[in-house]
């Protein structure tokens, strides 16, 4: 088991852990505060904090449940720090997509997701993030975030109200503006009306 | 708005990409993990060289008791009335006690964090 071996001290083990779960940790800090310069500084910090924790980890857990919660404490920790999550313009926050050459119409879709995402209150974003973007069920969504099941299946519902909202008063504010038909069914997706 | 389901929702959402972490950044991590985790392993010594240091205190008090009980304990005995020979031996037996307790205590200590198995120690320690 990789913990077992960075336990034992065995370097070989850190090139390993560091390879597989790399995009995931990075992705979910990233989504979590929605800035790249401090999700990089985020993410060293977080592997820093698997090699001093590596011996407290009893090993009952996934091992990527584990890391997405040393991640969130940290991301918690900078938000409190912060007072809120840092509202980044579209050009200073880092490529949002990784394909070269994007479609901008993909480019808008993407950056109407991130901010609904970004909007959300803190608690239904982690809720929200772990379970469409890193596909974990509520009982592993709970043990991450540390808090009962209900509470996890509750913070679900209100966030899909409030994208719901959020969603509606969008489309309201496109249709206003007169945006084309084709570019606001393609930066709105499949969201339903 | 109609309910949306959760594939609805998935298909949405990942419309946001996260590209990265870059090279020179994982590089970077993977130095600094490297380094940590040597330091990590050089710290135990010094973390059981602590553990002595508190023996070696204990065993330094013990001896400060013996010398109080031989020499001035057994000087007022000489001195003082033959009354207060109870409260001189109480004394002595408290010290005594309370050494003890200190003895029981460092050494529970000892054996319930260092050396009962790392993955006993709590669950998830972040």
């Amino acid at each position: 088991m990789l913990v077992e071996r960075l336990r034992q001290g065995d370097a070989g083990a850190i090139e390993e852990i560091v390879e597989k779960y790399k995009r995931q940790v990075f992705a979910f800090i990233v989504r979590m505060v929605n800035e790249r310069e401090t999700a990089e500084d985020l993410f060293q910090e977080t592997w820093l904090r698997v090699i001093r924790s590596a011996r407290g980890f009893r090993g009952d857990a996934k091992i990527s449940t584990w890391l997405f919660q040393i991640a969130l404490n940290l991301c918690r920790d900078h938000i409190r720090k912060v007072g809120k999550t840092v509202m980044v313009p579209l050009d200073e926050a880092g490529p949002l997509t990784c394909e070269p050459g994007v479609d901008p119409i993909k480019m808008l879709q993407a950056n109407e997701v991130r901010n609904m995402v970004n909007e959300l209150p803190v608690k239904m974003r982690e809720v929200v993030v772990l379970r469409f973007y890193h596909d974990m069920d509520d009982r592993e969504i709970a043990e991450t975030v540390g808090c009962p099941y209900g509470t996890v299946k509750t913070r679900y519902h209100r966030a899909i109200k409030l994208l719901s909202k959020k969603w509606d008063i969008r489309t309201r504010e496109m249709r206003r503006e007169k945006v084309p038909r084709h570019v606001q069914s393609a930066c709105l997706g499949s969201g339903k009306e | 708005m109609e309910k949306w389901s959760d594939d609805e929702l998935r298909a949405l959402f990942h419309a946001y990409e996260v590209c990265g972490p870059d090279d020179p950044l994982v590089e970077r991590t993977k130095r600094l993990m490297k380094e940590e985790l040597a330091r990590q392993t050089v710290a135990v010594p010094v973390r059981l060289h602590g553990w002595m240091v508190v023996l070696l205190g204990i065993a330094l008090l013990m001896a400060l008791n013996l010398f109080y009980a031989m020499t001035v304990g057994t000087f007022l005995r000489l001195a003082l009335p033959p009354e207060w020979t109870q409260i001189l031996t109480s004394s002595m037996f408290i010290c005594a006690a309370a050494e003890i307790c200190l003895v029981a205590g460092t050494l529970m200590i000892i054996v319930f964090t260092q050396l009962r198995p790392a993955y006993e120690r709590g669950r998830l320690s972040t």
